[in-house]
């Protein structure tokens, strides 16, 4: 080995030793960082670590219910009249129940149904007594008169709708409860004023089953197949006659008020009672 | 003079290396999973287990059999004392038990388990349906472990199903998310103030609002369990509507518009929307 060799080999191998140092720090720098970059994601995720709970319920809800008293051909809302009532006659007003929107509400901002529905209601008739008659309601089944054809016996007809006719299914409906006591206490409608103090307070008859002792009730489907809605009708007469053996001249110039009154089941909501039918 | 191919030195990096990779894999995978929901089919309670917040839920009676251990249903009670607790009831089998209580995440995983709505029976209100009038409420037991969660926030989101009967563009169900979410309410209190009169507080919102954020918030004791309550009404009338005092929009008087804009309101829910899905959580704070 020559003298300058022998010279530069110490600093050679200095060099290699700095080299070798260089690459054991920066490896040391990597381990370093790679550390402290795990320890600090560990601890992060470990310090937000929130385990989620939570579950679902599915809850029905319920459909509304659409009632409309109708005239007796079931278009347009009923304008329930009666009218003069001569001595020994018979008065019949026919009128319908039905869950189809009257043909003239169709723009008050209702709504169609969309769902099928089924629900019960109450018919009630209140009247007042000035008049010696009895009010008799009867449940009908509608028919439709074929040209030339003749009507069955005890049909029903109303003047104007010369192609319909009805008849009654039985007799009269007597399943009914006199809620008078009920009413007279409403403060809504006779104030504070005790009944005994009002005249002709009114009698008030609750009907909620049919001539087959069924509830009252209306169901709306709709077929998908043929994309029709069914809805459902239920006609009433009522009837009102005279009471056998009055004087007439006694009840020249009175009148009576008579009032049909339809009620969906959707009154306030109250807790069931145990008793409760 | 060659050095080996494997010395000390290389080991230990290497080592050490591959200790850091497994840190910053495992640091990766708990952040991935704080967000993913828990569902179980069956749960293990473990002593070691790093759960923060435990939430049991109030059930329909639901018949399991608690002498089997391979299952536990409650975060809070081992399935020997859910049978010493009032949420359990022994079926008329001797074996089985009806129990009223479980852990929400377990409720959620298993279909056939209802959360306890709470609904009182009504006149004119169908059993189990929801309309104008019907009230309940759903019962959380909350409790956290350690240190980590100190408050818990409860969040309710209702989720429709709209009848396919009719045909509904965006418009209509846009309308209807917003009656059903101002027509069915939660609360986080309630006290009676006479026959089926309520006065309701701390509205449980379902989204976050100028009024208060989402959700309804308590705070926790690690350790103790909460008894949490979310009450819910669906205001038979417009008049009924509890008094919202936070709500900086209401109005200040009634009108006969609001009374019939809010039955309108009520038909266009029960006639357009079948059905509404509650989801229920629960958060650690």
């Amino acid at each position: 080995m020559s003298k300058r060799n022998r010279a530069a080999a110490p600093a050679m191998k200095n060099d290699r030793k700095k080299r070798a140092d260089g690459k054991r720090r920066a490896l040391l720098l990597v381990v370093a960082l790679l550390i402290g970059v795990s320890l600090a994601a560990a601890g992060f995720a470990w310090y937000l670590y929130d385990k989620h709970n939570g579950a679902d319920e599915d809850v029905e809800v319920m459909t509304p219910y659409f009632l409309y008293l109708k005239n007796a051909q079931d278009n347009d809302s009923l304008q329930f009249a009666v009218g003069h009532l001569h001595p020994g006659e018979t008065k019949q007003v026919v009128i319908c129940v039905t869950n189809r929107r009257p043909d003239n509400e169709q723009d008050n901002n209702t709504v169609e149904i969309a769902r099928e529905s089924l629900f019960y209601y109450d018919l009630e008739f209140a009247y007042t007594k000035n008049l010696a008659v009895d009010y008799n309601i009867y449940e009908l089944e509608p028919g439709t008169r074929q040209d030339g054809g003749s009507l069955p016996s005890g049909a029903i007809v109303i003047e104007g709708f010369n192609d319909l006719y009805w008849t009654k299914k039985g007799a009269k409906l007597s399943d009914y409860r006199n809620v008078s006591s009920e009413r007279h206490a409403d403060r809504n409608v006779f104030g504070t004023t005790a009944v005994d103090n009002i005249w002709n307070a009114g009698e008030y008859l609750l009907y909620r089953s049919d001539t087959d002792r069924e509830a009252l009730q209306l169901v709306y489907t709709y077929d998908e197949e043929t994309n029709t809605s069914n809805y459902e009708y239920d006609y009433y007469l009522v009837e009102i006659k005279w009471k056998p053996d009055i004087v007439f001249a006694n009840y020249s110039k009175e009148t009576d008020m008579v009032y049909v009154i339809v009620n969906a089941k959707q009154v306030m909501p109250t807790l069931k009672e145990e008793t409760d039918e | 003079m060659k050095k080996m191919l494997f010395s000390e030195k290389k080991i230990m990096s290497i080592s050490m290396i591959a200790v850091c990779t497994f840190l910053l894999v495992m640091g990766t995978v708990a952040w991935f999973t704080r967000n993913a929901p828990v569902r179980l089919t069956q749960m293990n309670l473990r002593t070691d287990s790093i759960e923060v917040l435990y939430v049991d839920v109030k059930i329909l009676p639901y018949q399991v059999d608690l002498n089997q251990e391979d299952t536990v249903y409650s975060e809070m009670m081992s399935n020997a004392q859910l049978r010493d607790s009032g949420f359990a009831e022994l079926a008329e089998d001797g074996v089985h038990y009806d129990i009223t209580r479980m852990s929400l995440g377990l409720a959620g995983a298993m279909e056939d388990v209802d959360i306890d709505m709470g609904q009182q029976e009504l006149n004119s209100i169908e059993e189990d349906k929801l309309g104008p009038g019907a009230y309940g409420q759903v019962v959380f037991y909350i409790k956290s472990v350690n240190t980590m969660a100190t408050s818990y926030r409860l969040h309710i989101q209702p989720e429709l199903t709209f009848a396919e009967t009719h045909v509904m563009d965006d418009e209509l169900r846009a309308e209807l998310r917003e009656l059903a979410a101002d027509h069915i309410r939660f609360y986080g209190t309630r006290e009676d103030a006479g026959v089926n009169s309520f006065i309701y507080g701390s509205r449980i919102r379902y989204e976050e609002t100028e009024n208060g954020p989402t959700g309804i918030a308590g705070s926790l004791t690690p350790g103790v369990e909460e008894e949490v309550v979310a009450y819910w009404c669906w205001p038979y009338e417009y008049t009924y509507i509890p008094l919202d005092t936070e709500d900086v929009s209401a109005p200040v008087s009634t009108t006969s518009y609001d009374i019939e804009s809010y039955d309108l309101g009520d038909t266009k829910i029960g006639n357009y929307i079948p059905e509404i899905k509650f989801h229920f959580a629960v958060t650690g704070d």
